[in-house]
């Protein structure tokens, strides 16, 4: 079985610097994912041109079949020479995770990266090679479903340094700080938010270094089967309701006329649910079998805002549905955290109370909505398809 | 209203007045004992935990009328009060789930003889078997304070003043017209007091028995402070006690303290235990506004306070209330033994023991009252140093080392005691955003609605009305606060004063 990579990664910029020394690079296909993190020498300019000259060439030459010898050596001669130091200089360190669980892992210079399996670390058994005179870490492995994979560039290392702590934040510090904050469910956004806020709050917000976090967590793909709305023929409500139901997945309704009819065709009672109060969002309701089930369009609506604020990140990522429980939060959340792609099959059928006559059919509220979401949902890296029935 | 208790020595009392004040001690020792076990079938009728009226109901004409072997009619009235004080603190801690023994004034002789023969058995050691018999002796010969519950003229305690050599006397009414301890007249050196209270009473001279002495008083100058106080606002006098202690006798008389004018709250301060001085202060306006952090007497001082005694915590308590008064603060303190601050890492400890700072929150309680501060309010200690004030995470977890807080559901990191100050300061504010939670369980077509700690339940068809009518009936429910424990009295007040019940609860389903 496939597995799916979540990955999410962030800097921190030496204070006073508006470029970052670390870069990033991720790519995905079918096959594998690649995922570089280097850290150019230096700060500022020069440290981001080194970083990311490494990063998109690793990258680029991985991705073509070159091994890592070719890599190094391409790095090593091809990289601009340091005025100051009179070195070409740039750490990295390299995931290559295919789909199936393999994984080949390179270190040069970086901090040693970390993998939590249940919350502990995993200890890897790493060879040296000399490469034109680098000496790079290599190790593999087979990574499971739920692994997290955390890796840093060395800013986070010394965070804290002659501040809050006296020697910063040694590598150990770091692993047991991700072992306590380890929980089953944790996103690699969270971890990686997790401890990037922890080095700027160390760094007191005026960070020394250029800090960088990237995570992958590998999960057992899941997808969210929703639906949303009536079919315009009524025929098609049994068939639509039958797909649903064998769907594997999460499986979620959206509308109040869509989940009577589930109800009706399924012969499984629908309980609304008293549980939460939200004076903006209608409440949620419980048929057998099925995940979510959700009032429609002021929930789609509300739903959207919140995957909109996650989606946007950094002032409201962690404020997006956090500690709410109302229908549109836990729908938001669940499309987001607990699913790795989404399918959506949207009903045509009108509901005279949520339509602007002035507005053509493919524009109605709910149609919009759900492309919107659809929208979002794949710029989070989630495979989302949308059928309208 | 802050009450002070201003001990006055008892002045070289002669043996014949000795000797009354032993009888009148040893009579209501005894009638108290009495009382309590005649009240100990009784309290079984109560469903709760009864109010100070319905025990003091209990002790009826009947049951009064037969302590009258004792001769304490003239404390009839105190020993009400006492017995009914001190079932109170009793049935309180009973409801409370602590282990707590039936009180006594002191052993009875089958108890002490059963107690001391099981200290026969098991202590063999002498040095060990005497301390054990001494505290044993103790507890078998123990006199119970004999409260005064009124100053008054003609009965219970007065105080008297003479002018010429500015003395004071205590005026006890400790004897009954039958005692044969009682004197006729009024004595010679007794006819210039004036009584310490309205108007220019005097001692009249009577022939009839009388039922009081007249002992004079001996006092230092901060004792004497408080009785010119008296001088001039006799109202302040309340309850006193007659205590015997180590062949010495003392009233201690309770006295309201006058107060400063109030001062207007402009901010919180939450005062923490702390490993690098003596307390954590931190002062805020409101979440996102400190005021102040500081530590009161730290090593940063070189300040190293070679005891902690009393002295120690009135400086401390003083420096607290100080701060208080300069920044308008309401203080929060939290009240150890329950529960802990957990504030304590690997060897580093807390410099006040848990003793100590619930001293010295006692302390800092009536001094903030003196000086025209709301009374401090005193919370839990349990989540202070562990809660993250950004995601509101609370796990040990969190303390990152002896110093440091790192939140490990955010990120978020600050130091341990700045941190604890100011989870102290604001969680008042925490506790008016938390909602009510009520559980709710469905059986067969109908919703229960229930919440414990507000005794309420309420069962509707289960319908589209029926939160609506869970609403209503809480609603009515919360209207209705006769008699009711201070902790739903609490709840009931904080929901009424929504604008909107709806925003102060929650609906869990059990």
């Amino acid at each position: 079985m496939s597995l799916y990579f979540e990955t999410s990664c962030e800097s921190l910029n030496k204070y006073n610097e508006e470029l970052c020394g670390d870069k990033v690079e991720i790519i995905k296909n079918d096959r594998e994912t690649i995922i570089v993190l280097s850290d150019g020498l230096g700060s500022g300019v020069k440290a981001n041109i080194l970083a990311s000259l490494t990063s998109k060439i690793v990258v680029s030459m991985l991705k073509e079949g070159a091994d890592i010898v070719d890599v190094v050596e391409t790095i090593a001669s091809t990289l601009p020479i340091c005025n100051e130091r009179l070195v070409a200089y740039s750490t990295f360190t390299i995931l290559r995770m295919f789909d199936n669980g393999d994984a080949y892992i390179a270190e040069y210079d970086n901090p040693d990266i970390v993998i939590l399996r249940n919350g502990k670390p995993l200890r890897l058994d790493k060879t040296e090679t000399v490469i034109a005179g680098k000496t790079i870490k290599e190790s593999t492995l087979r990574l499971q479903p739920d692994d997290i994979c955390v890796v840093f560039s060395d800013g986070a290392v010394h965070a804290g340094v002659g501040k809050l702590l006296n020697l910063g934040w040694q590598h150990a510090n770091i692993v047991e700080f991700l072992e306590r904050s380890y929980k089953k469910d944790i996103s690699a956004y969270a971890v990686q938010k997790l401890l990037l806020t922890a080095c700027d709050s160390l760094y007191m917000h005026t960070p020394g270094d250029d800090t960088t976090v990237v995570v992958c967590k590998l999960r057992t793909p899941v997808v969210a089967h929703v639906m949303v709305g009536p079919p315009v023929n009524k025929e098609d409500d049994e068939a639509v309701v039958n797909e649903l139901l064998r769907a594997e997945g999460k499986k979620i309704v959206c509308g109040g006329t869509t989940s009577q009819i589930v109800s009706r065709l399924s012969g499984r009672s629908l309980e609304v649910s008293l549980n939460y109060i939200s004076p903006d969002v209608p409440p949620i309701a419980k048929i057998e079998g099925i995940d979510l089930v959700t009032e429609g369009i002021i929930t789609l609506g509300k739903a959207l805002e919140h995957i909109k604020c996650y989606q946007d990140g950094q002032v409201g990522r962690e404020n997006a549905f956090n500690y709410r429980k109302d229908g549109a939060s836990r729908l938001a959340q669940m499309l987001i955290e607990q699913c790795t792609g989404a399918e959506f099959v949207v009903g045509r059928a009108l509901n005279p109370a949520h339509q602007n006559t002035g507005l053509p059919i493919n524009l109605s509220l709910k149609l919009r909505l759900v492309t919107e979401i659809a929208r979002y949902l794949r710029m989070l890296q989630k495979q989302v398809t949308v059928r309208y029935i | 209203m802050v009450i002070k208790t201003v001990p006055l020595k008892i002045h070289r009392p002669s043996a014949r007045k000795r000797r009354t004040l032993d009888d009148a001690l040893a009579r209501y020792t005894l009638a108290f004992d009495r009382l309590l076990q005649r009240l100990r079938p009784k309290l079984a009728g109560f469903e709760g935990p009864p109010t100070r009226f319905a025990l003091q109901k209990l002790m009826d004409k009947d049951v009064m009328r037969e302590l009258n072997r004792y001769d304490v009619q003239p404390f009839k009235d105190a020993l009400k009060m006492d017995v009914a004080s001190t079932l109170l603190s009793y049935l309180a801690r009973v409801s409370a789930g602590k282990t707590a023994s039936y009180p006594v004034a002191r052993l009875s002789d089958e108890t002490f003889d059963k107690r001391f023969g099981v200290l026969c058995d098991v202590y063999l050691n002498g040095r060990q078997f005497h301390r054990e018999y001494e505290r044993l002796l103790k507890k078998y010969s123990a006199l119970r304070p004999l409260l005064f519950c009124r100053h008054d003229v003609k009965r219970d305690y007065s105080l008297w003043y003479n002018e010429a050599n500015k003395r004071f006397y205590a005026k006890l009414y400790l004897l009954n017209s039958k005692s044969p301890l009682a004197l006729h007249g009024t004595g010679a050196e007794t006819s210039a007091l004036r009584y310490v209270g309205p108007g220019e009473t005097r001692l009249e001279e009577s022939m009839r028995p009388r039922r009081y002495i007249i002992l004079p008083l001996s006092f230092g100058k901060w004792q004497e402070r408080h009785l010119e106080m008296a001088l001039k606002n006799p109202g302040i006098l309340k309850t006193a006690q007659l205590v015997k202690r180590d062949g010495e006798y003392y009233l201690n008389v309770n006295m309201v303290c006058p107060t400063a004018g109030p001062i207007r709250v402009r901010s919180l301060m939450g005062v923490a235990r702390s490993l690098q001085g003596c307390l954590a202060v931190g002062l805020h306006e409101h979440e996102h506004s400190e005021i102040y952090f500081g530590r009161v007497f730290s090593s940063e001082d070189a300040y190293e306070p070679q005891k902690i005694d009393n002295m120690f915590l009135h400086r401390l308590a003083n420096e607290v209330v100080r701060l208080a008064s300069a920044y308008g603060s309401q203080i929060i303190l939290y009240t150890l033994g329950e529960k802990n601050d957990l504030l304590a890492f690997e060897d580093a400890k807390p410099l006040l023991n848990m003793r100590e700072y619930n001293l010295l929150a006692d302390l800092v309680s009536y001094k903030a009252e003196l000086n025209g501060l709301p009374r401090p309010i005193k919370i839990s200690p349990a989540r202070v140093f562990h809660t993250c004030p950004v995601c509101g995470s609370n796990s040990r977890k969190n303390r990152m080392n002896r110093e440091l807080f790192l939140c490990t559901g955010c990120g978020y990191i600050r130091n341990v005691e700045e941190l604890g100050a100011r989870n102290l300061a604001l969680m008042i504010r925490t506790y008016e955003k938390n909602r009510i939670v009520f559980k709710t369980t469905k059986h067969e077509g109908s919703i229960r609605f229930t919440n414990a700690i507000l005794g309420f339940e309420y069962e509707s068809p289960l319908d589209e009305y029926a939160f609506d009518r869970f609403l209503e009936a809480l609603r009515q429910s919360i209207a209705d606060t006769h008699g009711i424990s201070k902790q739903r009295l609490s709840i009931h007040k904080k929901l009424a004063r929504l604008n909107d019940v709806r925003d102060g609860i929650r609906l869990v389903e059990s």
